[in-house]
Order: C-alpha cells, then structure tokens, then sequence
C-alpha cells in the first residue's frame, strides 16, 4: 500500500477501528516508514494532548432540576386545560359556538359567492369574445379560431 | 436494567423509568454540551432541555433503534442550533466580545491538587483547547467531541451523524490534523 493510502487509515488506527488485517497493514508500513511514522505520533499526540481536559460530571441535583421541569411542564399543560374546563365552563361553550358560526357564514358566503360567479361568467365569455374581435381576422383552422368561434356561440 | 426496558417502562407509564435514564446519561450528555458549547452555564441548560426534549419525544421513539444513539443526537442537534443562534446574536451584536463565549475558561476544572505546572498555565491550555476544538468545521467538532470525549465507536458516530464509517474515517483524520496545525504550539513545548 502507497503512503497515501494509509494515511487516510493512521487515525482509524490509532483509535483501533480498523479490521485485524488492515491493522497489520498498517504496521508493518509505519516500521519501515518514517514520514508514516511521524504522521502517526502527530495524530497521537494531538488526541493525547485533548484527553488532558478534565472530564466533565453533572452539576448536584441535576436530574432533580431536570424531573421538576418536566413536572412543571405536564402541570402547565393539563393544569391550563382543568383550570379552563372548571373556572370558565363558557369558555369552551363559547368556542364551540364560535366555530359553528364560523361553519354557518362560510358556507353561506360561499353559496353567495358560487351564485354571484356563475352571473358573472356569462358576462366575461362575452367580453372575452369581444377582445378577441379586435385581432381582425384568424388564421382559417387554428386554435383561436376555434376559441373565437365557440365563444361567441356559447355568448349567443 | 436495559435502555430499552427502562424506554417502555417509561412508554407505559413508569415515570422512575425516566429517571433512571436521566441518572445513567446526565454526565455523558453535561459533558458533550460543555465541549460542544464550551461554557458550562449555557451547557448546563442545554443538557435540561436535551433531557426535556426526550421527555416529550419517548412516547414516539421507536423501539428498534438504540437509545443512547439517538439521546446523542437529539443532545449534538440542539447544542448546534445553539451554536447557530448564537452565531446569529453575535453577528447582530454591537459588542466585539461575545460575554457567552467568555465562559470558555470555565471548561477546564480546578484541579483540587494543582501540579508543578500552575492554575494559570492550565486555564491557558484549556482556553487553547477549546478554541481549537470550536474552529472546527461543525461536523469534524461533532465527531472530535464524540470520539474522543464520548467514546463513542466510529460505527456509533456514524449512526449519530447519519454518515457511513468511512465518511467518520475520514472526517476525523481531517480534525485531527486541522487540530495539530492549531496546537503545534502546545505540543512542542
């Protein structure tokens, strides 16, 4: 293996992940390989040099904290619904009326708007046609001719 | 008692369950908030809401994947939306230190029998340290912080990070000699 192949494994193998045939590829490289060598004690020493932070425990009380917000969490939650439900019975009364007049006025409006809308297409297939009447005359057999034609029949 | 027993005692209802799981992983998800964050107030707090946010999510863990794997990214995930929104705040920000990152010198814990080498120097090669580890590019500091300060096995970065073996391979090799350039110093003394 060339040296530049087994740089890409001297960090894998000096955290010992790599298989037992690799490994020993690896080994026998970096005895006959100074430059190898020298690239593997400098990864070795930089990993040495973090392991000297100190390790890192939880603060006292941690998971008490912890266990207290996630009380606090569910009280809120469920203690908000309760305190609704029970304090203000007409609160829910009151929302529910709400959506139901919210369902009455959509569809009343959309009732409107549909009666309002199929007034109105005539009018636009009319004006539609009219515009058109303006390009003089078409090419005889194309799309817009065919357009044209059913439109002012569909006005008429 | 298993992880995955203590996860469905918790599913039905066994609210100690959930308490044991925060005792058994409260230092390792502390200590990868403090080397992700490097300022042990604001890791403090983002280990609290790590462990809030598992509260919530258990009932819709699923059972097959392993859960100290997933506990790991649930933690990284929200250390680096800290991280972004901190970026965001500096970048707003009218002051040219950020007070946040000043904490950093709190990363290194007072030895209770200081050696030869002195409180101060120790403070300066933490302070060193964890400058180095944040100017990494953000998924070589997410697997530097996993291997070398969770031991965690390349396969079990890989499932943390959604990456193959290889990709973690080669990432830390990466990290490890961005980390050499910036440390050289420290290592040649």
């Amino acid at each position: 293996m060339t040296c530049k192949k087994i740089q890409r494994h001297l960090s894998a193998y000096a955290d010992g992940e790599l298989s037992e045939e690799l490994a020993r590829e690896v080994e026998a490289h970096v005895t006959g390989c100074a430059r190898c060598a020298a690239e593997l004690a400098r990864l070795q020493r930089v990993w040495q040099l973090l392991g000297t932070l100190p390790p890192v425990q939880a603060p006292p009380f941690f998971s008490a904290r912890v266990l207290a917000r996630t009380r606090e969490r569910r009280r809120s939650t469920l203690g908000r619904l309760r305190e609704l439900l029970l304090t203000r019975p007409l609160v829910p009364v009151a929302i529910s009326v709400g959506i139901l007049a919210g369902v009455f006025m959509g569809s009343w409006l959309g009732h409107l708007l549909t009666g309002a809308h199929s007034d109105t297409s005539e009018t636009l297939v009319t004006q539609v046609a009219t515009e058109f009447d303006n390009f003089g005359d078409l090419p005889p057999g194309s799309l817009s001719e065919v357009y044209v034609a059913l439109a002012s029949s569909n006005s008429k | 008692m298993d992880d995955a027993v203590l996860v469905e005692k918790f599913r039905s209802g066994d609210a100690a369950a959930y308490e044991t799981l925060v005792r058994r992983y409260q230092d390792k998800v502390m200590a990868t908030c403090v080397r992700m964050l490097g300022n042990r107030e604001d890791a403090e707090d983002a280990a609290q809401e790590v462990f809030v946010k598992v509260y919530d999510a258990l009932p819709r863990f699923d059972p097959r994947a392993k859960f100290s794997t997933w506990l790991y990214r649930v933690t990284i995930n929200h250390c680096l939306n800290m991280l972004r929104a901190r970026r965001v705040r500096r970048l707003f920000s009218l002051h040219r230190t950020d007070p946040e990152v000043d904490g950093y010198v709190q990363v290194v814990e007072r030895d209770p029998a200081p050696g030869p080498e002195g409180e101060l120097e120790r403070e300066e090669r933490g302070r060193a340290l964890w400058k180095a580890i944040d100017a990494l590019p953000e998924n070589q500091k997410v697997a530097t912080v996993l291997a070398r300060f969770g031991n965690l096995s390349y396969a079990e970065i890989a499932e943390v990070m959604e990456t193959t073996v290889s990709a973690v391979e080669s990432i830390l090799h990466r990290a490890k000699r961005r980390l050499y350039r910036e440390l050289s110093h420290l290592l040649e003394e």
